[in-house]
């Protein structure tokens, strides 16, 4: 995969693009927001297609530009937002912790996942709303045998799960923090090969694989 | 005579006796004497021959009595003549002393007069020293008078002989020369001279505030012609010791300026020109743009000659700023306009709102570039004031009802976003809207920082139109979305691109296009592969079990006929291609996803020749079964 046109304005020592995904009202434009302005709007429209921003963290002295793509929840929009994974480095998977169904649909989205994206994505498991105590319908310690079980059944790619609260402010910039230091550690472990060609390759392969496992 | 014989003949006797004796040297001399060397023996013996002619007894006899006689004679005659002589000498004796006796007289008169005038003397030179001493202190008056009061004529100059006469150069000159008196008396003071200084002062000072009271109610009068003096630049000058006066001309002059100002600008509202020429600017007023760019351009053309007049005016103040009095200045003149040129204004862009048809933001966008134009230009001229923070507020409003209008429109436009047809081309609706945005952006030439306007307009535009394709592709199935995406991104693309800082929108854009065209390659690598039949040996290949040949997917009759597939698409690349490709607007992309294709497959096929050639898999005649190298492959795919 190339990049035609990388913005040559601010430089930047890695570019990672991250999705993230989650049904439908769990607030991921929210968290998004939060991360990237600092600020907390109560009411969203729904997000059509998907919605783009940026930030440049500076991890250990070098700059890492996060390309956040914040995708529609909605069903309607599956076919766009499944364009987004596959050049994705990292996945942001957000559930409502007062909302027990988009818990369960984690494993849906993880297999979406599995299935779209090269086999070296970073994901992270995020339970949002977290202010929200009284209306808790997901322990934590719930969450975190989820994503025991993810990890067992081969998820390496599963970082860790975290509660946060885009309301309060809760956790958001360390997940990003915790995503962006773990995807720049994995890339520069293989610094040798030169960034497009890396993703070239992978996405040779995945592509193949991906097709592969349809085919089946 | 006879006794001189004698003695001679005695001598002669002597000396034959005595040689030696005196009496022997007496005859010896006396007959050595030669008696007709003897002058007076001579002359008596010539006086005796002319009485003793006879030389007889009795004359002889009588010689002496003769001689005698003669002798008494002659004395008798000596007492004559000499009698006569001692009268003469008594004579001038007399008259030597008379004349003495008159000179010892007149000596005495010239003592005494000389005593006499002494004293006169003594008092013409006292006088004269007085009349010296009086005259030097002419002078000093003189000079005194000279450097600390004013002429009579000058002191009319001042006070002016009448209420009206008029103001002239040497007004300012005798002003001029009464503040040197005034900073004069300082010396005064110095010498000790208090009282006469602080007169002195108090006339000035008396003198000057009559001249100022004058000057400046000339001032007022030359405020309201329409001609000003240029000395009224020197009056100003003298006023600004009196901040009051000085203050109030100003305020008469902005006053009259601003009537005239305003009077000026309805004229060229509603009468135009002289003659009518050019014609009245509300006659464009069907043509908004026109209308307030006229509007604007009189004002501003209007102001370079007030600020000329008012910097003519400050030139030769010294105790303030020129620049900033003339700015103050030309901002109060320039006030009278802001409400006829604000409502005129406002109207027209709100009632634009209520105008139909396309061209509504373009317009208040011109219109908002316009006011932002003449805001930055005529704030240099005033730095501030109420005209300029008019134009800023006509200008935020308008930029407001600008990003409105667009607003609007925009979601207008988008709501209604026809669905995609069969060629899965952007809509007329995409087009429209970023024609819009072309017009827009193309329409801020006439403002500098108009790019700083970009960004909003760009995201007013672009982020509701995104929206707007990405609800209209959610119908349509996964390769036909990101077709009918690429062809809408790649047209936002295009025309974005010539905009210049629209950096993150384009990044955007790009991100999609590159998510799309890696949804679209990996399809079409699916399909290219499938079509292939080397789809279901690529999990094999990758993980292969010893020998091959023996798995029935990659058995070599499977090999074989992948090999003729292959073939086939070697010969006609084209056919293979999923159908919907071909609908991609951009070459580009096209170029760019048959270039993965081609990358793919050879990768797959030099992976499955290393394996067919390799003995521990047992093909045999892997040269016929797989003849073409990888690298041949390569390039004919490629």
């Amino acid at each position: 995969m190339s990049f035609p046109s990388e913005p040559d304005g601010d430089n930047f020592d890695f570019l990672f693009k991250i999705v993230v995904i989650g049904d439908c009202g769990v607030g991921k434009t929210c968290v998004v927001q939060r991360f990237k302005c600092g600020n907390y709007v109560e009411r969203h429209g729904n997000t059509i297609g998907v919605d783009f921003s940026m930030k440049t963290l500076v991890i250990d002295g070098k700059k890492v530009k996060l390309q956040i793509w914040d995708t529609a929840g909605q069903e309607r929009f599956r076919t766009i937002t499944q364009s987004y994974y596959r050049s994705a480095n990292g996945v942001v998977i957000v559930y409502d912790i007062t909302k027990r169904s988009s818990f369960i649909s984690i494993n849906r989205w993880l297999d979406e996942v599995r299935k779209y994206t090269h086999t070296h994505v970073s994901i992270i498991l995020i339970g949002n709303k977290c202010d929200l105590a009284t209306l808790r319908e997901v322990d934590m310690e719930e969450a975190e045998r989820t994503f025991a079980e993810a990890e067992e059944r081969g998820f390496g790619g599963v970082e860790g799960i975290l509660e946060v609260s885009a309301k309060e402010n809760t956790n958001v910039e360390e997940v990003f923090l915790h995503l962006a230091t773990q995807l720049k550690n994995s890339h520069e472990a293989s610094k040798e090969l030169i960034r497009s060609d890396l993703l070239k390759l992978g996405k040779t392969e995945t592509m193949n694989t991906h097709r592969c496992t349809c085919i089946k | 005579m006879v006794l001189g014989r004698k003695t001679s003949a005695g001598e002669n006797v002597t000396t034959e006796k005595h040689q030696n004796n005196p009496l022997s040297r007496k005859i010896n001399k006396i007959l050595e004497t030669r008696l007709e060397n003897d002058k007076d023996t001579v002359d008596a013996l010539k006086e005796l021959s002319t009485f003793f002619t006879d030389n007889t007894l009795r004359s002889r006899r009588n010689l002496r009595g003769e001689i005698e006689k003669r002798s008494v004679g002659i004395s008798e005659e000596f007492v004559c003549a000499l009698r006569d002589v001692t009268e003469a000498v008594d004579d001038i004796y007399t008259e030597v002393s008379s004349m003495n006796e008159m000179c010892v007289d007149m000596k005495q008169r010239l003592q005494a007069t000389k005593s006499e005038t002494r004293h006169l003397i003594h008092q013409t030179t006292s006088l004269q020293n007085q009349s010296n001493k009086l005259r030097m202190q002419e002078d000093v008056a003189e000079a005194f008078v000279r450097t600390f009061q004013l002429t009579p004529e000058e002191v009319a100059i001042i006070k002016g002989s009448t209420r009206e006469s008029p103001i002239t150069q040497e007004f300012f000159t005798v002003l001029e020369k009464t503040m040197k008196i005034r900073n004069n008396t300082k010396y005064l003071l110095q010498s000790g001279h208090q009282k006469t200084a602080l007169e002195v002062m108090e006339q000035m000072n008396v003198c000057r505030e009559a001249g100022l009271e004058r000057l400046y109610r000339w001032c007022q009068g030359q405020c309201r012609a329409s001609d000003p003096s240029p000395l009224v630049t020197d009056a100003l000058a003298a006023l600004q010791e009196r901040p009051v006066l000085f203050n109030l001309v100003v305020e008469e002059w902005v006053v009259v300026r601003r009537g005239w100002l305003v009077r000026g600008f309805l004229d060229a509202l509603t009468m135009g020109g002289p003659g009518g020429a050019p014609r009245p600017i509300e006659l464009q007023a069907h043509d908004p743009q026109r209308y307030v760019g006229d509007m604007l351009a009189w004002v501003h053309q209007a102001l370079p000659s007030e600020r000329e007049a008012a910097q003519a005016l400050f030139d030769k103040c010294s105790n303030i700023d020129p620049g900033e009095q003339t700015r103050n200045t030309v901002a109060g003149i320039s006030e009278s306009v802001c409400r006829p040129l604000r409502t005129r204004i406002e109207q027209m862009i709100v009632t634009d709102q209520r105008r139909e048809g396309g061209k509504k933001p373009v317009l208040l966008y011109k219109i908002s570039n316009l006011l932002r134009f003449y805001h930055n230009t005529i704030k240099q001229v005033t730095d501030g004031g109420l005209l300029v923070a008019t134009l800023d507020e006509l200008h935020q409003l308008s930029y407001k009802m600008f990003i409105s209008a667009l607003q609007s429109q925009v979601s207008q436009v988008s709501e209604r976003l026809e669905p995609p047809g069969e060629v899965l081309a952007p809509t007329p609706g995409v087009a429209r809207t970023l024609s819009l945005l072309t017009e827009v952006t193309t329409a801020a030439t006439i403002a500098d920082d108009a790019r700083h306007d970009y960004k909003q307009i760009v995201s007013c535009v672009v982020d509701p139109l995104v929206n707007a394709i990405n609800e209209s592709a959610s119908g349509l199935g996964a390769i036909e979305s990101a077709v009918y995406l690429l062809n809408c991104f790649h047209q936002l693309h295009s025309t974005l691109s010539l905009l210049h800082t629209t950096g993150e929108k384009l990044e955007m854009i790009q991100g999609q296009i590159d998510a799309q065209l890696d949804t679209l390659a990996e399809e079409q690598i699916n399909a290219v592969c499938h079509s292939l039949g080397v789809a279901s040996m690529y999990p094999i290949i990758n993980n292969p079990p010893t020998p091959l040949s023996q798995h029935p997917t990659c058995h070599p009759i499977a090999v074989q006929a992948f090999m003729t597939k292959l073939d086939g698409f070697l010969a006609a690349p084209d056919h293979l291609l999923l159908p919907h490709t071909r609908l991609l607007l951009s070459p580009a992309f096209r170029r760019t996803l048959q270039q993965r294709t081609a990358q793919a497959l050879a990768s797959v096929y030099s992976q499955l020749y290393a394996l067919v050639h390799d003995p521990v898999h047992a093909y045999t005649d892997p040269a016929t079964l797989l003849p073409r190298h990888p690298s041949t492959v390569d390039s004919l795919l490629t």
